[in-house]
């Protein structure tokens, strides 16, 4: 009886469940100490960097409030800017700011004054979308999506998320924003979940929550079978973040494709969501499997 | 491998032998489930002060005795007061307290009680019995004060009679229950409550009587104290028909058709008064009641230690039942999570709104709760967007259930809702910090994921409310604690189980469609 118990059982195409994964990979496989550069964005860039990992630049780290105005300042030659809060999660708190053609800085096609601006950095600071405590921001470039995502739909930010384990990638899937997903690319927000063709670094079908899709349903532009540019380089970015986080024996690596500067990495997740495989129409369980066993 | 299996072996020993054990205890002890039910029981104090007494002086009242819906154990009185004689008659335990030339004295008899209830299903057409024993001859008889052979009360207990035993009563019931209550105790008997179409409870009981006696049924008075948390010097007097060997209780007043409730005291048949004494002296009286929760029951000797808890009067069974069995609703929260799958704001939260939902009425505390999490979390959508910090934030939230409560208190108290204080029971505390986390989850996710995990955490509360309510359970628990330890074991087992979760099944079920 007891052996039943523990051998988990075949339905559901094999899945990897939230239970096995906690259990064999996150608890098994990762150092709670490390968890925090997962938290936070801008430890995880001071360590990518400090490993000379490609990742959108940093133009600024505000720690506290009265650091704003000079912080500020020297931002200003810059066009575009991305606002984080360093804890933040779920995108909340994110702006893109951009200067017009009368050098003004904008957000969402809004003129933003200076006052505006430090309010709302100062209310990151404050843990407005972190959750009670009080948090950094960071500033830092802003990504410009790839034309190779343009040709399938012309709207948000796409990004790649591959999962490692052992510096091994395993799995990998796209998320592009929808018409329904209001421009994020999470699956449950209404993204969608694109497979990927480890091997060829093709991508393969697209799953939006419901169905399973050869062209993507806003734009109806071909997804299954495209080659994916930098795919090769794309993998060696990964598994150079892996290897950057040895404590991190599984983690999910996220990363956009920029315009000019091609893959970079965006953030690190320390329990990467099992809707990858929806998106892959496959269970994490073999490719990780695999890896364990030729380790 | 090995110590996988170590570990699996341990746990499943740590889920079995208490189990084992408890089956054992169970096959040597055969603990009923009655046993087992933690029964209210109520310590009973007759307190007399009497005064200005001449040479030799008396008070006269009943004692309870046991029998097989009532158990009563006396508790000693203290030496040298009064002297007490005890007769038996057919109307029940007599008791005398004699002074032996004291002038002023406060005098105390104490009991403990422990009641059941009693129910009878009356068969509504067997026949009226013809032939009785001649013990209970004198129970159809007329007396002063129950009039049956009055032309009066004959002439209605006639139009009344029906076929078959349980028609006759149920309309006699029906009869007696349509006067109109004095609320008084003043002495009514049956004729005048007749006439007046009015009564106390003992002109009510003396009627029902009565009518029965007029219809050839033996029926009688009885007396005694309706037992709640108080100080009381009203005692209470109720009806019994015979039928077939047992007197059947009848309390029109109180609407207990064929039945009486487990916390009616007993203490004599007959039209009798409860206390008589010597007159000219000086005489003050009151019942003392303290109702606890403990078994007195026939197991009394193999009641295990922690029963004790129970017994103590300052752990009450509301303390108990958050103590023992909030682990047990954990349990019962784990599982749904971790086996089925579904999402709750927290761990413990649903256990708590659970218990908050134990002696309240469900449906509408758990409407109740729905309403001011919606109503809290679009606030807290407003404040999000004003930009506030989180703190104030959440306050602002707590004050917004606090005037939702009000607001709900106010509609319940114009528009006559049943039970509408009973919305201040609600935990406020318990509800802002819901709202905080269904509000979390409604800016971090969306809208369908939050109201979704509001659904399932009210689900999971609904659960674990039989959970909470259940007092057998808190004295299984008490007469096993072994169980907690099965418990560790099974939830060694479940934070080692790999298995999917039920809703994965379904998650990922467009996997299946590739293999």
């Amino acid at each position: 009886m007891l052996k039943r118990l523990f051998s988990s059982p075949t339905p559901a195409g094999g899945a990897l469940g939230i239970n096995e994964r906690n259990l064999r990979y996150v608890y098994a496989r990762n150092d709670k100490n490390a968890f925090p550069y997962a938290d936070d964005k801008i430890l995880c860039k001071e360590a990518l960097d400090a490993a000379g990992i490609a990742c959108a630049s940093t133009y600024g780290i505000i720690e506290r409030i009265g650091d704003i105005p000079r912080v500020w300042q020297s931002l200003q030659h810059y066009e575009r800017l991305a606002v984080k809060p360093a804890k933040g999660s779920g995108g909340g708190g994110i702006i893109i700011l951009k200067k017009d053609s009368e050098g003004r800085w904008c957000s969402g096609g809004r003129v933003l004054s200076d006052e505006q601006i430090f309010s709302h950095l100062a209310q990151l600071l404050m843990g407005m979308y972190s959750f009670g405590t009080s948090d950094r921001v960071l500033v830092e470039q802003c990504i410009i999506p790839h034309s190779f995502f343009h040709e399938i739909y012309p709207a948000g930010v796409p990004d790649f998320r591959v999962i490692l384990l052992d510096q091994k990638p395993a799995m990998g899937m796209l998320r592009l924003p929808t018409a329904r997903s209001n421009g994020k690319a999470n699956l449950h927000q209404g993204g969608l979940g694109i497979g990927i063709n480890m091997e060829a670094g093709t991508l393969a079908y697209a799953y939006d929550g419901q169905a399973y899709h050869t062209v993507h349903p806003d734009s109806q532009q071909q997804i299954l079978d495209k080659k994916i540019p930098y795919w090769e380089e794309l993998l060696e970015l990964s598994i150079q973040t892996a290897e950057a986080f040895p404590e991190l024996g599984y983690l999910g690596v996220d990363i956009v494709l920029d315009q000019e500067l091609g893959p970079l990495i965006m953030e690190i997740n320390v329990r990467p969501g099992l809707g990858i495989q929806l998106a892959n129409r496959a269970s994490l369980k073999q490719p990780l499997q695999t890896i364990s066993a030729n380790y | 491998m090995l110590r996988r299996n170590a570990y699996g072996i341990v746990a499943g020993m740590l889920l079995m032998i208490p189990l084992l054990l408890v089956l054992i205890k169970q096959v040597q002890q055969r603990y009923s489930w009655q046993d087992l039910l933690p029964k209210e029981a109520y310590s009973v104090s007759y307190e007399f002060d009497m005064f200005h007494l001449p040479e030799q002086a008396y008070v006269e009242s009943y004692l309870p005795v046991s029998n097989n819906r009532q158990r009563i154990q006396t508790v000693p009185a203290e030496e040298g007061q009064l002297v007490l004689h005890t007769t038996q008659d057919e109307t029940g335990l007599r008791a005398r307290w004699e002074s032996a030339g004291q002038t002023d004295v406060v005098f105390k008899h104490q009991f403990e009680f422990e009641g059941k209830a009693l129910s009878y299903r009356l068969p509504k057409v067997a026949p009226l019995d013809e032939y009785f024993p001649d013990s209970v001859e004198q129970y159809r008889l007329s007396t002063a004060a129950i009039q049956s052979d009055h032309p009066l009360i004959r002439a209605v207990a006639d139009s009344l009679k029906m076929l078959g035993f349980g028609h006759t009563m149920n309309s006699n019931y029906e009869y007696v229950s349509g006067l109109a209550n004095t609320g008084s105790n003043a002495l009514t008997d049956a004729l005048t409550a007749l006439k007046r179409q009015r009564a106390s409870c003992n002109g009510q009981s003396r009627l029902f009587v009565a009518l029965c006696r007029a219809q050839g049924i033996p029926a009688r008075v009885a007396g005694g104290i309706i037992l709640e948390q108080s100080e009381k010097r009203t005692s209470h007097l109720w009806a019994e028909a015979y039928y077939r060997g047992s007197w059947i209780p009848f309390d029109v007043l109180n609407g207990h058709f064929a039945s009486l409730p487990a916390n009616y005291l007993e203490l004599y048949h007959g039209d009798e008064f409860l206390l008589g004494r010597t007159s000219d002296i000086g005489f003050d009286y009151q019942f003392v009641i303290n109702k606890r929760h403990h078994t007195l029951s026939a197991a009394s000797d193999r009641i295990p230690m922690l029963w004790s808890l129970l017994n103590h009067q300052s752990v009450s069974i509301d303390l108990l039942r958050t103590i023992l069995l909030l682990p047990v609703a954990a349990l019962l929260i784990a599982l749904l999570k971790n086996v089925i799958g579904l999402k709750t704001f927290g761990v413990f939260l649903p256990a708590l709104i659970a218990l908050s939902l134990v002696g309240n009425n469900v449906y509408w505390t758990i409407g109740a709760f729905a309403i001011i999490l919606i109503v809290i979390s679009g606030l807290h959508y407003s404040l999000d967007r004003l930009g506030l910090l989180h703190t104030p934030k959440l306050v602002i939230m707590l004050l917004a259930v606090i005037l939702t409560l009000l607001l709900l208190g106010h509609l319940g108290y114009r528009m006559e809702w049943d039970n509408w204080p009973s919305i201040f029971m609600l935990p406020l505390v318990i509800m802002a910090i819901a709202a905080e986390r269904f509000a979390k989850v409604l800016t971090e996710d969306n809208f369908e994921e939050a109201f979704k995990m509001l659904g399932s955490t009210l689900l999971v509360s609904l659960l674990c409310y039989p959970v909470f309510s259940s007092e057998l359970l808190i004295g299984v628990l008490l007469t096993f604690p072994e169980l907690y330890l099965s418990m560790i074991g099974l939830l060694l087992l479940l934070g080692r189980w790999i298995g999917l979760r039920i809703v994965e099944h379904f998650r990922f079920s467009p996997l299946t469609l590739s293999n």
